[in-house]
């Protein structure tokens, strides 16, 4: 699959390493070239340098031809800007987007084509799980 | 009518100062301190200091019941998050949005923001109509641009000053509109001869515009 990745900083950087290792062809594109000093010695992909909220950029790290796009750069706003603009200028059917805030996920609601990622949902869900496990353990 | 307004500057200052005079409600939301506090003085508005991202702010600043929700920051992402959060937390019914970057009117268009404000492409065609073309004014366009009027003043060096209109070999689709010379209006004929600072109105189709221009003489 061809992968575009937008923001080189933890997360952008981790994925890029390890579907880049999987075989996939991945494109990583940041505003500040020492992000791409994150990303590991497995990475084969290309790294572009540029601003995504400029069009221009986003059609030299070949956005129109992407398989999956994945939104991970810091900014919440600049994310939920940037996969509106990929569903709807760019016709990109399969986007992941990363959000910190989760009071910010019903942005998102009835969208198709778009998958919100949520850190601290996933973190939660995980502990209340755990606990759940622990409650019935300890019930037995 | 209650309007939410979000952004600083003395562009916001004066339109709000507008708007307050006008009769409507004003409710100002800015993010600096200093601004708000400044914008509290001197304005008869509620004014909201904070992030107009955040749906706790704009609830404060009672957005459900604003009738329209206008974001003028220079972040076009910005403008686009806080009119697509009135719409989906407050159910506002109409936004209005500044667009920096002319590349993204489409974009706020097709999310349905309905005002939207290419600030860019509007100063660029006033510079073309008003500044880089010496002479010449694009007075207006009708049927949504397919059709230009423009005016142009014959200068002295003209080539085409007294020729005969019939002997003008005008392009095809455009045609001369009435000359102003004096003050007076003339309607010209084939007979009607060009004179230096003659104005002369130009109706043609957009593509034929610049031929028909530099016929007459005028410097594009």
């Amino acid at each position: 699959m061809f992968i575009l990745v937008i923001g080189c900083r933890r997360t952008g950087s981790k994925l890029a390493g390890i579907l880049s290792q999987k075989g996939h062809d991945i494109v990583i594109l940041d505003k500040n070239p020492e992000k791409f000093r994150r990303l590991s010695l497995e990475f084969s992909g290309f790294k572009i340098e540029g601003d995504a909220l400029e069009h221009d950029i986003l059609k030299k790290a070949k956005i129109t031809d992407v398989d999956l796009l994945i939104i991970t750069t810091g900014n919440d706003k600049i994310n939920y800007f940037l996969a509106q603009l990929a569903k709807t200028e760019f016709e990109i059917d399969d986007i992941y987007v990363r959000i910190k805030d989760p009071e910010k996920n019903r942005m998102f609601k009835d969208q198709s084509k778009i998958k919100v990622v949520n850190p601290l949902d996933l973190l939660l869900d995980d502990i209340l799980a755990s606990i759940d496990k622990k409650g019935e353990k300890d019930a037995n | 009518m209650q309007i939410n307004l979000v952004g600083g500057g003395k562009l916001l200052f004066h339109l709000a100062k507008k708007l307050i005079s006008q009769g409507h409600e004003l409710v100002i939301i800015n993010k600096e301190e200093e601004n708000s506090k400044y914008y509290a003085r001197n304005l008869n508005a509620k004014v909201i200091n904070g992030d107009a991202t955040d749906p706790i702010i704009l609830e404060d600043a009672d957005t459900y019941k604003a009738d329209i929700l206008i974001s003028l920051i220079q972040k076009d992402y910005e403008n686009l998050f806080i009119c697509q959060m009135g719409k989906i937390y407050f159910d506002v019914e109409k936004t209005a949005a500044l667009v920096n970057n002319p590349d993204n009117e489409t974009l706020f268009k097709q999310l349905g923001i309905e005002v939207v404000f290419n600030i860019t492409d509007f100063l660029t065609s006033l510079i073309e109509r008003n500044i880089l073309i010496e002479d010449i004014k694009n007075i207006f366009t009708l049927e949504e641009g397919n059709i230009s009027i423009s005016q142009i003043i014959i200068p002295e060096d003209a080539q085409t000053i007294g020729t005969k209109i019939k002997n003008l070999e005008f392009p095809q689709n455009s045609m001369i509109g009435p000359i102003l010379r004096n003050n007076n209006i003339i309607i010209p004929k084939g007979n009607t001869e060009l004179k230096a600072n003659d104005k002369v109105l130009i109706l043609s189709l957009p593509d034929k515009q610049s031929e028909a221009i530099k016929l007459l003489g005028g410097k594009i």
